[in-house]
């Protein structure tokens, strides 16, 4: 960015601050100002063009310094840009580029891309056809996600949703892709929690991070989730497939919110602005699985939505869910029931995750699904008092299993393959008459196993060959009992 | 109301920059606060006692003008608040000189701008001794740096290059 | 009244017939009450027999349990009798065996570690004598090499010392020229900063003296010519 004169004398246009409402700067003169365009003010601070009006121009400004009134403004004729570039893997930074928090210097990227582009159309678009490992038991098996896909995580607040990006992140970032993590309006505290946990886990060079906090001006606030969208799409076009993770949106309607009440937007539901649904809409809509000159890419988009007390009836909400391929509902009760993660299966919605599976996980699917729901009518049975015959206690035994061998310790990131194996050995009964703690370290032993003892896994991965969910079970009588008591071997006791 | 505005525009052709304008405002609204106190004076002595030469007699040409009696405040008050209005859609065209002028060439660069841009037009005129010479011109958003200190820096008057041909 | 003669007599005879099948029915439940009675008087005497005869059994049974156990008690006495013997003799025997057994052994043993001994000792004899014969030698190679080693060792020195000599001259002539190329360039570099200053201060004094130089009209001019330029280049456009 040149400085003040020199744009000054290339436009030859010139504004004077009249008046000034926090975010917002109202500026007289500037004639042939554009929305969206950046302006710069004397003092060196920079802002975007919020809307034109015919006395005055209405400035979006990204400083938290003061700008007295009479400053002088003019414009640049330049939309914002920000540089995206390979250096930016492993950092934090701001919404407009700056480097945040560390000690050495950001090389700047060569290349700048605009912060607002239109989404891609429809003969650059594929469907989608890779599955998407979230490494979360309950997801992968129950709620598949596939490469591409958009997919809201809505709940209450301290539900667990970041703790379940922050696997995914883990997960995929291990497979080799790159994952683009935008804090929108975050503590600082909690953005470092975050950087700290992926580079404990050694993954921090795959991750950039856009954070802003709580006291960044809105307007930057506001900037974030492009940002971070722009960054995605340039690895996207470089052949990588990008996992975004926007953290969270409903925050962000509600500093777009702001934005608009104090530049006198007439305020629509909830006093949201009209526009609201397009704010997000375009976003979403730049998510998706692309063909690029690199060949397939995508992005997949995982959207954090706050739902207060739970209502996914709000409008938000409502909006986000018609924006994306389905959503993961966290439910507060089953979080204070202790399961982790607290997903409620019945309430989650998956549009074209399933599309992506084998034969084989799809017979999965239907039977977890099947039997999920057969427990939760089984509930219902108890609360009664009735006395419970055989056939009830067996199955409310196997869906205690089940639903424990769904909770998932913090970082325990579980590849699919094995999800699968586990899952039918428990199905086919391997451990009757165990108890949970049994069973868990067991499962813990099969899983260190498979990460270290080459022959196991190949043993594991080998039985995924099958092609259907009874013929696996059928070969699971004679390999299950040999692969635990090898397991065992090495690892039990 | 054509009429209206070009016996305004008579009137308020005297007033040429922004201080002018400011002082003629000010003394309006002294008038204007004056009018109904309730120890009326007759309209004569206050335009004595309040206001100077100049002033009264542009107020007292716009009566005469719309024919105003002057015991008749109300339409006297409605006269006032319609200048107001008049001064408040005036556009300032400010202008950084090197130098301070005199009020004789303040009347020549009025009388330029009001042949060449239009009427309805006030300078705001600011004293910059460092443009040397020539003029800065701010007008309706607008910007020209037309001063001798940018011809110098385009020519690039006192580079070391030039220093060093010359010797 | 008078009733029928007819139906009279048929009541009689009904009366008397029914008394007669009345003591028939008597007659025959007294007879079956006897029987019944002879039969239980047949059942008691059984059932006293049978248990007589479980008594019996039982006796007949617990005194031969009682024998059989009296039998075998004997016997195993008998068996642990003839252990006992069998101990004591066997042990016997071993004690024998194993004196013998020791004499022996510890004869041979002696014989065994003086013939070691003597060899033993001859064998140190000559080693020693061998060792003081190698040391003599080595010690006299050694001085030998070490002398060689010196004398060429001294004449590399010498080559070396000189060469290196060489080599310093050169990088001290080298590092001279280059410090006085260093030198030439910050001075002209200097002199440029100072040619640069003078004319900053050249450019101030003669802003600030043309500004000063021009007449007012001179300047009123130049305002009238910047507004000209300043209309043809657009600046008031849009009437309002």
């Amino acid at each position: 960015m040149k400085n003040f004169s020199a744009y000054l004398n290339t436009t030859g246009e010139i504004g004077y601050v009249e008046q000034v409402a926090e975010a917002i700067i109202y500026v007289s003169g500037l004639p042939k100002a554009k929305p969206d365009e950046i302006v710069i003010f004397e003092t060196g601070e920079f802002g975007q063009v919020f809307s034109v009006q015919p006395n005055y121009v209405e400035i979006l400004i990204f400083s938290k310094k003061n700008i007295n009134q009479g400053t002088r403004v003019t414009r640049t004729n330049e939309v914002l840009k920000i540089p995206v570039g390979y250096e930016l893997l492993g950092r934090v930074i701001d919404p407009l580029g700056k480097p945040l928090g560390n000690v050495k210097p950001l090389k700047t990227p060569t290349e700048k891309r605009p912060i607002d582009t239109p989404a891609a159309g429809i003969v650059k678009r594929r469907p989608v056809t890779k599955p998407f490992e979230t490494g979360i038991l309950l997801v992968d098996l129950a709620i598949p996600l596939g490469h591409g896909q958009r997919e809201l995580i809505v709940g209450d607040r301290k539900t667990g949703k970041t703790s379940f990006l922050t696997r995914t992140i883990l997960n995929q970032t291990r497979r080799g892709n790159i994952c683009v993590y935008a804090a929108i309006g975050k503590k600082k505290l909690d953005v470092k929690k975050a950087e700290e946990f992926f580079a404990k886990n050694g993954v921090l060079d795959k991750i950039v991070i856009i954070a802003s906090g709580s006291g960044d001006s809105t307007g930057v606030i506001y900037l974030t989730p492009y940002t971070a969208m722009t960054i995605s799409e340039y690895f996207r076009d470089d052949g990588k497939d990008v996992l975004l993770v926007l953290d969270d949106l409903s925050s962000h309607a509600k500093f777009y919110r702001e934005i608009s009440l104090l530049g006198r937007r007439f305020p629509g539901r909830n006093s949201y602005p009209s526009d609201i649904f397009y704010t997000h809409a375009r976003l979403m809509e730049r998510a998706g699985n692309f063909i690029t000159e690199k060949g397939e890419a995508s992005i997949t988009c995982l959207t954090v939505a706050e739902a207060a007390a739970g209502d996914l009836s709000g409008y938000i909400e409502t909006n986000l869910m018609s924006m994306t391929d389905g959503h993961l509902y966290f439910d507060k009760n089953l979080f204070y029931e202790g399961r982790r993660p607290a997903i409620n299966p019945f309430l989650s919605v998956t549009r074209v995750g399933k599309q992506t599976q084998t034969q084989l996980r799809r017979d999965v699917n239907r039977e977890i699904m099947s039997f999920l729901s057969l427990y939760e009518k089984m509930q219902s049975f108890i609360h009664f008092g009735a006395e419970l015959n055989e056939n009830v206690k067996a199955t409310l035994a196997t869906g205690e299993m089940i639903i424990n061998f769904f909770n998932q310790a913090i970082n325990e990131v579980v590849p699919i393959n094995l999800q699968i194996v586990a899952f039918s050995m428990l199905w086919a009964n391997m451990w009757r008459r165990q108890d949970t703690a049994v069973i868990r370290t067991q499962l813990h032993q099969i899983l260190q196993a498979y990460n270290s003892d080459k022959e196991i896994r190949a043993r594991i991965d080998k039985l995924i060959e099958n092609d259907s969910f009874n013929s696996l079970l059928g070969v699971l009588k004679a390999e299950g009992p040999q692969i635990i008591k090898a397991v065992s071997q090495k690892y039990g006791n | 109301m054509k009429n209206d505005s070009l016996i305004y525009s008579d009137i308020l052709k005297s007033l040429k920059t922004v201080e002018e304008t400011e002082e003629f405002s000010s003394k309006i609204d002294v008038l204007l606060n004056s009018l109904f106190k309730t120890q009326a004076k007759p309209l004569e002595e206050l335009l004595k006692k309040l206001l100077d030469l100049k002033t009264s007699g542009i107020i007292k040409q716009a009566m005469s003008v719309k024919n105003i009696n002057s015991s008749d405040h109300a339409a006297i008050e409605t006269l006032l608040n319609d200048i107001k209005k008049e001064i408040q859609k005036l556009r300032v065209l400010k202008l950084y000189l090197a130098f301070d002028p005199t009020t004789e060439i303040i009347d020549n660069i009025f009388e330029w701008v009001l042949k060449n841009i239009g009427n309805g037009i006030i300078l705001d005129i600011e004293k910059d001794e460092s443009i040397i010479g020539g003029a800065i011109i701010v007008f309706e958003g607008r910007y020209k740096d037309l001063t001798i200190r940018k011809r110098f820096e385009e020519l690039n008057l006192f580079s070391a290059k030039l220093m060093d041909n010359l010797k | 009244m008078s009733i029928d003669p007819l139906i009279f007599f048929d009541l009689i005879a009904a009366v008397f017939l029914l008394s007669l099948a009345i003591t028939a029915i008597a007659i025959s439940y007294a007879r079956a009450v006897k029987k019944f009675n002879s039969y239980q008087k047949e059942a008691d005497l059984l059932l006293t027999q049978i248990h007589k005869k479980e008594s019996d059994l039982l006796e007949d049974a617990r005194i031969k349990a009682g024998k059989i156990i009296e039998e075998a008690n004997v016997k195993a006495q008998d068996i642990l009798n003839s252990t006992n013997n069998l101990n004591n003799d066997s042990k016997k025997t071993l004690e024998d065996a194993l004196e013998k057994l020791v004499k022996h052994q510890a004869g041979y043993f002696e014989k065994v570690s003086e013939d070691f001994l003597k060899t033993y000792q001859q064998e140190l004899a000559s080693l020693k004598e061998k060792n003081i014969e190698i040391l003599r030698n080595v010690s006299k190679n050694i001085e030998e090499d070490t002398t060689n080693e010196v004398k060429d060792f001294d004449s590399v020195l010498e080559k070396e010392t000189i060469a290196s000599q060489k080599i310093v001259e050169e990088k001290i002539e080298q590092e001279y020229t280059k410090i006085q190329k260093d030198t030439e360039e910050y001075r002209s570099q200097m002199i440029k900063k100072v040619d640069e200053q003078i004319y900053k201060i050249i450019e101030e004094v003669s802003k600030q003296v043309l500004g000063k130089g021009l007449s007012l009209q001179e300047h009123e001019d130049l305002v009238i010519d910047a507004l000209s330029k300043a209309k043809k280049e657009g600046i008031a456009k849009y009437e309002k």
